[in-house]
């Protein structure tokens, strides 16, 4: 699917507490500064909560330009820069990028800036409030990687996977481990539409909190991944995590030629597959469902409209959540870096918004189609009592179509 | 006349505790870099005073106790206090002149009340309009208040501005759809203010109407903490109408036709000029191109029931029709009117006297004028802005000129006409910023009080530049003398927002 | 438009020798502007919803749709 690159060459300039903030990022961050309307930041989930306008796209690039003024310290700022969940919805709101960015091919890259501001830090020899929780989870993923073969191919025991390498299931670490019904679901749907397909083994570490820690390591294991796609002949990579998705169609252009691979959401995919063979989900499942867009689609990417349409095709289901564009003010709360592991309790607090507002439609599901959200939103609604079920959209869709599976979810069908 | 200079007292440790055990620790921001991004509001700033303007502490109160512990607090002890809303105003409001303790409201943003049957709101002043107007949806209401920064300003800083809205002539603005607020006075007494005594009743003649007193003052004598505000029935329908015209005389005329016209659903008419044209043909057209001869466009809107806005904006068609407008299409009306209140912040909108696109804060210097001062004050501000255009060449850009409808509930009467000035902030020196934009801006303003007209319809007058015009010649009717008798009779120790209105002249002699 | 511009794909886009002084265009490609250009337009729309349930058309005969 389509590729987007958007890079700003001069980020490649470390940012350091010895050194003035170079002219190329003062006016990056002027940028932001200048427009002050901080429509930024009402549409933030972590501002929504936290009420504090530190914590949002103004935030961040106001006291990157203070500091060029002699007002602050490069170092003294990291903990505010933890407070970004990497949404994208501070992006897309910034007339830089929604009246201009298009026009004359300058945006708002609040995600490129908080992630390189962090890193800059940590290389400059600072230190990050909590950061240890990160570096643990990191550290556990990198010690997956002598045995991520086996790891990454472990869920799809008892099924049988039948297929040359031209198309690939890209699953990740997490997904691997923490939430495998996604990918067993997907080859099961895919299994019963005859497409053949085999699993990428050696995805190595793809958490985008690395982006935020090294990103030198982010892309040696990137690096390999592209030579092996080549090198293996894959055609079509079909991912199951759209916090991958996303880095693959956003980060990975920045580096590489992506030429002669289409990288494809697994919604995507499965729907393209059903039209292309004239299948669709043929059980009714009846009911209502709240739809959470997960941030890595809805405002990060191109192509977010496969999950709600793959919904659109299990006759008797319906969404009755707000569109796409209302939701940008929403996040589970696990955010699409570090943001869960440092504030634990405003992730909850997010979650817990979204999850009562999910409850206020007067359901009892809310599907997603993001194995982080579903995590989150399961640790929310245990700890909240809220009765709203999260559920991936491909529980749905398997059960739709007859795929003989077992799930966890009480509430579908 | 002197002017005593107000000995404050230090933001010290002991303070600081204190403020902690009345708001909670994390509540309490004292970080440079916490304190530094609260020292500016929307406007052009000084970015050499940084320093000068941060605030010494940062609060969120949570509620009115805390804020009248706060401020008893600040008032015992001779704290300046800044209230800060969205910190998204245009005359320095929320700009702190003297340090001290910031308190941002944004954590007041609670809704305590939907009362659909009597078709108002109770809601904390840190609430943001969008917000607010997001809970409301599902229950058909809205509470009207369409300004450029319908998505990020708090109430709180609206009533601190008294507000002005882009649908105004349909729905009131800020002095009208607040019924009624809850103001915490610098010594921590609370009171409630309305049209008479109660939270609820729009209209009443018990007593004196002190939500006005309250409303506009930029924090300088209470903060407001919780407000009722009115609900309207969300709109049926809503038309935007864009009409071209090729000569300023029939733009003109065709502004009055349309605002005079009894229409009861027309919510604003405007013009965009001359100039405002050419700078929007910059990157606009890439949205929307206009077609060459188009030199100045007039606007009308209608928001409304359908059986009342469909015959309104068929007659407001032969209208404009008549004044030769010619209708620019609904692609216009769609794409333009949906995107007013962001396409105007864009930073890149500047150019420089070679064609560079530039980096440019916009600033809106917003006149509030009658009709027959129109032509002359369009062509007085352009003059005055060509000519430091000249003087500080590369430095400020003419973006053009607006004019608004702005009586509340019609469409003639007052209007806002703004010069939308791009300003090269980073390039300021200490020099052009004395001498070439303060002094625009005393010229601008003081365009406005020779014809008799207001420094500020919308934003307020205490900004540099400004509030010496204002306060001191168009306020010269006792205006300002009441003003400062009020100001001192409320605020004896000169806390709340000094520096700001030339209000430190009421502690002189 | 008032200046020179690229007119290429529909789509408009400013003179690049206009960004070559003050501030730098950044590496974009069209797929990162199609994500722009798609959410202004959802926000746009939702925009209209918001303040009205219904955006009126202009009155009969007052419009012809382009060719």
């Amino acid at each position: 699917m389509t590729y987007q690159l958007s890079k700003k060459d001069f980020y490649a300039e470390p940012l350091s507490k010895s050194k003035a903030i170079p002219e190329e990022f003062v006016k990056e961050a002027y940028l932001v500064f200048a427009c002050r309307h901080k429509f930024c930041r009402d549409i933030c989930p972590n501002f929504d909560i936290t009420r504090n306008e530190a914590h949002t796209s103004y935030g961040f690039h106001t006291s990157i330009l203070a500091i060029s003024r002699g007002v602050g310290e490069f170092d003294k700022l990291m903990d505010n820069f933890t407070y970004c969940l990497e949404c994208g919805a501070c992006e897309l709101r910034c007339p830089n990028t929604s009246m201009g960015g298009d026009f004359y091919r300058r945006s708002t890259t609040t995600l490129d800036l908080v992630r390189k501001v962090r890193r800059d830090h940590l290389a400059d020899g600072g230190e990050i409030t909590d950061w240890s929780a990160v570096k643990d989870y990191l550290d556990e993923h990198r010690g997956l990687v002598a045995t991520q073969d086996e790891l990454v191919t472990k869920w799809a025991e008892g099924i049988k996977l039948a297929g040359d390498m031209k198309t690939a299931l890209f699953v990740d670490f997490f997904t691997a481990t923490q939430g495998t019904e996604v990918p067993r679901l997907a080859a099961q749907i895919l299994g019963k539409l005859g497409v053949k397909f085999g699993v990428y083994a050696t995805p190595g570490v793809t958490a985008p909190e690395l982006l935020s820690e090294d990103e030198e390591e982010w892309k040696k294991y990137a690096t390999d991944n592209v030579k092996h796609f080549k090198e293996l002949g894959i055609q079509t990579l079909v991912v199951v995590n759209p916090h991958d998705y996303a880095l693959l169609i956003r980060e990975y252009p920045k580096w590489f030629d992506m030429d002669g691979i289409d990288t494809v959401f697994v919604t995507d995919f499965i729907l393209e597959k059903m039209r292309e063979k004239g299948v669709a989900p043929s059980v009714a499942i009846e009911g209502r469902f709240a739809y959470h867009d997960p941030c890595t689609l809805n405002k990060l990417v191109v192509e977010a409209d496969s999950p709600r349409d793959l919904v659109a095709q299990v006759t008797g289901a319906e969404i009755v959540d707000v569109p796409p564009g209302n939701q940008w003010r929403y996040c589970c709360g696990n955010g699409n870096g570090p943001f869960r592991k440092i504030h634990e309790d405003v992730a909850y607090r997010i979650g817990q918004k979204r999850l009562r507002a999910a409850a206020d439609l007067g359901v009892d599901t809310i599907l997603v189609a993001c194995p982080h959200c579903k995590d989150q939103f399961t640790d929310v609604k245990t700890k909240s009592g809220l009765p709203v079920e999260p559920v991936h959209v491909l529980e749905l869709v398997a059960k739709s179509m007859g795929v003989d599976w077992e799930t966890t979810s009480p509430t579908i069908g | 006349m002197t002017v005593a200079t107000t000995t404050y007292g230090a933001v010290t440790d002991e303070v600081i505790a204190e403020l902690k055990r009345i708001v909670g620790d994390e509540n309490v921001l004292t970080d440079l870099h916490e304190r530094a991004m609260r020292a500016f509001n929307c406007a052009p700033a000084p970015l050499q005073r940084w320093a000068d303007q941060t605030p010494d502490v940062v609060v969120l109160p949570g509620g009115t106790e805390d804020v009248v512990d706060i401020l008893k607090l600040a008032n015992e002890r001779r704290i300046p206090v800044t209230p800060r809303g969205g910190g998204s105003g245009l005359a320095d409001g929320a700009m702190p002149l003297r340090k001290g303790i910031c308190v941002d409201i944004k954590r007041m943003n609670e809704i305590f009340e939907i009362d659909e049957e009597n078709m108002c709101a109770t809601v904390g002043t840190g609430i943001n309009m969008l917000k607010l107007n997001e809970v409301l949806e599902p229950l058909g209401k809205i509470f009207p208040d369409d300004l450029a920064g319908y998505a990020n300003a708090m109430l709180g800083g609206r009533i601190g501005c008294g507000g002005w809205t882009l649908v105004g002539g349909r729905f009131g603005h800020i002095p009208d759809t607040v019924i009624s607020m809850e103001c915490v006075l610098p010594d921590g007494q609370v009171i409630w203010v309305g049209g008479g005594g109660t939270k609820k009743i729009r209209k009443s003649s018990s007593g004196y109407r002190l939500k006005d007193l309250f409303m506009q003052h930029q924090g300088t004598l209470c903060i407001v903490t919780r407000a009722v505000v009115e609900l309207y029935p969300k709109s049926e329908v809503e038309f935007a109408g864009y009409f071209a015209f090729d000569n300023w005389e029939d733009s003109y005329q065709a502004l009055y036709d349309i605002t005079t016209a009894g229409f009861g659903t027309i919510s604003s008419a405007m013009i965009f000029d001359e100039e405002k044209i050419d700078f929007l043909r910059r990157d606009d057209e890439a949205f929307i191109p206009l077609p060459k001869d188009v030199r100045f466009v007039n606007l009308m809107t209608f928001y409304g029931k359908k059986c009342e806005v469909e015959p309104a904006v068929k007659e407001g068609f032969q209208i404009m029709k008549a004044r030769g407008g010619r209708y620019l299409g609904p692609e216009q009306g769609e794409g333009d009117w949906a995107s007013r209140h962001d396409r105007y912040h864009l930073s890149y909108h500047g150019r420089t006297p070679d064609g560079q696109a530039t980096l440019m804060s916009w600033h809106c210097e917003d006149t509030a004028a009658y009709h027959t001062a129109l032509p002359a004050l369009r062509a007085r501000f352009h003059e005055i802005c060509r000519k430091y255009m000249d003087l500080y060449p590369g430095l400020f850009d003419d973006w053009g000129i607006f004019i608004y409808t702005s009586n509340p509930f019609k469409g003639w009467g007052d209007y806002l006409i703004e010069i939308d000035i791009g300003v090269a902030e980073l390039d300021l020196t200490p020099d052009s910023w004395e001498n070439g934009w303060i002094k625009m801006k005393k010229e601008i303003a003081q365009a406005a009080v020779d014809m008799e007209c207001s420094v500020s319809i919308c934003h307020g007058s205490c900004r540099e530049g400004d509030d010496d015009v204002a306060m001191h010649q168009e306020m010269r009717h006792g205006t300002f003398d009441m003003m400062k008798k009020i100001k001192r009779m409320i605020d004896p120790n000169n806390i709340m927002n000094p520096g700001k209105y030339c209000l430190d002249e009421a502690y002189g002699d | 438009m008032a200046e020179d511009i690229i007119y290429k794909w529909g789509e408009i886009e400013i003179l690049p020798s206009r960004m070559e002084k003050y501030i730098k265009q950044q590496q974009m490609n069209e797929g990162e502007r199609e994500r722009i250009v798609r959410a202004r337009n959802i926000h746009l729309d939702w925009y209209h919803r918001h303040f009205a349930y219904e955006v009126l058309k202009p009155p009969a005969g007052e419009w012809e749709p382009k060719a």
